[in-house]
């Protein structure tokens, strides 16, 4: 015993190292299960040692707590909610974490005008779907049932309030000038970030509801969109003077109408599920936006492609899977309101891969190669057929009014 | 036949810490004590069939012509040890130059540095330093040993020689509960140092590395001049406690299997002229220049043209051993100049060798780390470009750049240049026999591991871009 304590970090890492080795052996088959792991990358205790640093407990501890407070476990919500927060972090596609899904609950019970409603409706069918989902491959009963039920009713009411169909309008492609882009949102993860961070065309012009590692199927839980909050009808209080908040994807689309909306998600996609069942939640993420802007139009952007290098030599991101899941993506367009552009022949080498000039790690664009990709949107949109000549006038005028400035300071 | 992740041979990789260390130790402790240095020898090579299998006959060949020439070279043979140097310097030079070309891929795993191993084993052999003939064993776990094989540090073989654990004689006749406590003496000290510089690499290294990745994804040509400032300090931090804790690690599994510390880096931005900086950085590697090239050639104590004449060559084949592509020869140039000056020039006035040594250390050496970061030219040109913004503003730039990678690396940063004052770290080591200083380096280690493993083996920590 005196030698054990003399040596206690040799002796506490030998007891430890073999308690979670332990752990993740007798986890592995449930409470680990969900965990993608390979015995050739390290040892088996990494399972329990990741579940830790995702916040969580390890399978042992949280079965001695589950047999000897189990009596306790129903108040515990807050254990819930760390375990739909783990499915997120592990399994991508499960993105559901609870604190979220009581905020939806909230907005519900708070939103009074039933113009607010259909905007929320979708919402919450998602997040309690997500639930039902991470409850089912958790094996553990749901406390959150209630919360189920009144979403459901909820939806109920709001069925028979379907939007009128706008008329329809032809749209051609063509090349429009740069306020084609002022009322243009983009959706997107940490490629469409620096988009908005190094294009100089695009400052003061689109929208951008993007983030780093934003997935398809992030958009209706994570809060990141920052609006002003939600005003009671009646006041006019300028939006500027409001304060803000953090919303969703989807409840910031509830709030602010844009005419196009490009998306381009699916890299950090590509570890998971099956090209259909991506294409699936796509279509429905699609849908969705439809209801929620209906004068709207939608880009969907296929995945821009990474480079020879990284596709060769990676696991996940491989520029022939890419080209499946924008082969899929392609048909979700009906080429009336909803359309398929693929900026990667913009920036493409030989191969069918990002250009290596064009970026340093290999899958981001560098901040002076942001403008291929802009001008390929410039030249890659879509306008009204009645609107055609219009456009085309003021890209004229755009690009008259450059060259004159071009001739006064020449570089 | 099962597949073997060449990872295992990454100190900070759990495949490493879990499995082939532990392994090792074992085999190393439990087998009868003669057969050590067998053991260090085979577990090296089977160490170094793990990283680079490809290259395992060249280092295989470099060791049995060292072993079979180190006998003409005990017997004082000039042409034998002129012959030996001058071929394992060509085996260096000829991989470097390959490489630096891209005419191969990459050079065979720690051949910088068992080269180096091999021409001052020679060297002390010729001049009588190493008394009694080592077995082949011993001088092939020498050249080859796991804990220094590929970064270093580079290790003299009389320190190798003191390692009275593996020649058997520290514990040969002691009883087995004596015999077992001695072992654990020995892994309980090394693993704190093991701890320490794993945390340098974990906590610090490797996020200081995510930003300075993220300067590069924005390209040099765009970043802001204040984050092409802030990337100055990121990168030199970066290499650093990359290095330092690297060369902790090796030095602390050095210790566990009894050899003595070997100290590498000791507070080098605390120095007070760029000459006493690189005594303190990388310290094996200009104590081999100094006593095997700088020595020899006369050092210092001739006249003052010879001095320059061999600190030039010091310091250009220092360059040409970090790499043969022009960024390194610009690098090695520059630390010469401040060398030299502070040499001849300022040391006249010694308050004007205060105030430019500081300098010097502080501002210039961390704008020549980024001149040894990079190799291409164009990238080289467009970093000094936003460094120093004399000929316009860049391209495609965001002045909001800055802000944004400080808020999320600002800590890292900040507890980086907190370890560059000496205090911090020689508190912990004066400390690490105390009971809750172990029980700290304990949860330490943990806290390491658990980071480390969310990288290892996980497809999904892909999902952040």
């Amino acid at each position: 015993m005196k030698t054990f304590f003399q040596h206690i970090l040799s002796m506490g890492i030998l007891v430890v190292a073999l308690l979670f080795t332990v752990d993740s052996a007798l986890g592995q088959n449930s409470a680990y299960e969900e965990i993608e792991y390979d015995s050739f990358d390290a040892p088996i205790m990494s399972l329990t040692l990741r579940r830790i640093a995702e916040g969580q407990q390890p399978y042992l501890i949280e079965l001695v707590r589950k047999n000897l407070f189990g009596a306790a476990g129903d108040n515990e919500t807050t254990d819930n909610s760390e375990n739909t927060d783990e499915m997120q972090n592990t399994n991508a596609e499960q993105e559901v974490t609870d604190g979220n899904s009581s905020e939806a609950v909230e907005e519900v019970v708070s939103s009074g005008d039933a113009g607010s409603e259909v905007a929320d409706a979708p919402t919450d069918t998602a997040v309690s779907d997500g639930d039902a989902d991470s409850d089912i491959a958790e094996g553990e009963p749901s406390g959150e049932v209630s919360g189920g039920d009144v979403e459901a009713t909820e939806g109920d009411i709001e069925e028979p309030a379907p939007e009128p169909e706008p008329e329809k309008d032809n749209y051609v492609m063509t090349a429009v000038p740069d306020s084609y882009f002022d009322d243009a949102l983009f959706i997107g993860d940490s490629r469409t970030v620096g988009l908005s961070e190094y294009c100089e065309e695009l400052k003061g012009h689109g929208t951008f509801y993007a983030k780093v590692s934003l997935t398809i199927f992030g958009l209706d839980d994570k809060e990141f969109v920052v609006v002003p909050v939600k005003t009671e009808e009646g006041t006019d209080i300028p939006e500027e003077e409001l304060p803000k908040e953090k919303v969703t994807v989807e409840e910031a689309l509830s709030r602010k109408q844009f005419a196009k909306i490009y998306i381009m998600l699916g890299l950090n996609e590509l570890g998971s599920r099956t090209h259909e069942q991506y294409a699936e939640v796509y279509g429905e993420v699609v849908n969705k936006i439809r209801e929620l802007q209906p004068d709207a139009i939608i880009i969907i952007q296929g995945i821009m492609h990474v480079t020879h290098s990284k596709s060769s030599s990676d696991r996940v991101f491989k520029n022939s899977t890419i080209n499946d899941r924008n082969a899929v993506l392609s048909t979700l367009a009906d080429g009336e309101h909803v359309f398929y552009i693929d900026m990667n022949e913009a920036t493409d080498d030989e191969n069918g891969a990002l250009r290596q000039d064009l970026s340093f790690d290999n899958v981001h664009l560098k901040a002076k190669s942001y403008s291929l990709w802009y001008d390929y949107l410039k030249n890659h949109a879509f306008v009204k057929e009645k609107d055609l000549e219009q456009t085309q006038q003021l890209l004229q005028q755009e690009i008259e009014s450059r060259e004159a400035e071009n001739a006064e300071n020449p570089q | 036949m099962p597949q073997i992740n060449p990872n295992i041979t990454n100190f900070s990789e759990l495949s490493f810490i879990f499995r082939f260390l532990p392994i090792f130790l074992i085999a190393y402790y439990v087998l009868p004590s003669r057969l050590r240095p067998f053991v260090l020898f085979v577990g090296s090579l089977a160490f170094y069939a793990f990283g680079d299998p490809k290259s395992m006959g060249i280092f295989a060949v470099a060791v049995i012509v060292n072993l079979i020439f180190s006998y003409r070279c005990q017997a004082h043979s000039k042409p034998a040890l002129i012959f030996i140097i001058a071929a394992d310097v060509i085996l260096l030079l000829s991989f470097k130059f390959l490489s630096g070309y891209g005419k191969i891929s990459g050079l065979p795993l720690g051949i910088s540095f068992f080269t180096f191993k091999m021409v001052s084993y020679q060297a002390d052999l010729y001049k009588g330093k190493i008394k009694k003939c080592p077995g082949i064993f011993a001088v092939a776990a020498y050249f080859s040993m796991f804990p220094q094989l590929m970064s270093g540090p580079i290790m003299r073989y009389c320190d190798f020689e003191k390692n009275k654990v593996l020649s058997g004689t520290e514990d040969r006749f002691l009883v087995f509960k004596d015999r077992i406590h001695l072992h654990l003496d020995k892994i309980e000290e090394g693993l704190v140092f093991f701890t320490l510089g794993f945390a340098m690499k974990a906590l610090l290294a490797d996020y200081l590395a995510a930003m300075w990745n993220d300067i590069g994804t924005i390209g040099y040509e765009s970043i802001s001049t204040p984050l092409a400032w802030a990337g100055v300090v990121c990168y030199s931090l970066n290499l650093y406690f990359d290095f330092w804790g690297y060369s902790l690690m090796a030095a602390g599994i050095g210790v566990m299997l009894g050899f003595p510390f070997i100290k590498n880096f000791d507070h080098p931005y605390a120095s007070k002229t760029v000459g006493e900086f690189y005594r303190r950085w990388h310290m094996t590697l200009g104590s081999w220049f100094r006593d095997y090239v700088y020595f020899p050639m006369g050092g210092s104590r001739e006249s003052k043209s010879n001095t320059i004449r061999n600190l030039f060559v010091v310091w250009a084949l220092t360059g040409l051993w970090h790499g043969v592509t022009l960024n390194f020869i610009v690098w090695a140039g520059a630390l010469l100049v401040m060398i030299v000056m502070e040499k001849f020039v300022w040391s006249s006035n010694e308050k004007l060798l205060a105030v430019i040594g500081r300098i010097n250390v502080l501002i210039i050496i961390p704008i020549t780390w980024v001149i040894f970061a990079l190799p291409v030219k164009e990238d080289l040109y467009n970093y000094m470009g936003r460094l120093f913004p004399v000929n316009g503003a860049g391209i495609a730039v965001n002045p909001g750049d800055f802000a944004k990678l400080l808020s999320t690396y600002w800590g890292f940063l900040l507890a980086g240049l907190m370890l560059l004052f000496p205090g911090i770290y020689s508190n912990i080591v004066k400390r690490r026999k105390d009971w809750p200083m172990r029980v700290m380096m304990l949860i330490l280690f943990w806290v390491c591991v658990t980071i480390v493993s969310t990288k290892a083996g996980n497809p999904f920590m892909y999902v952040n871009f």
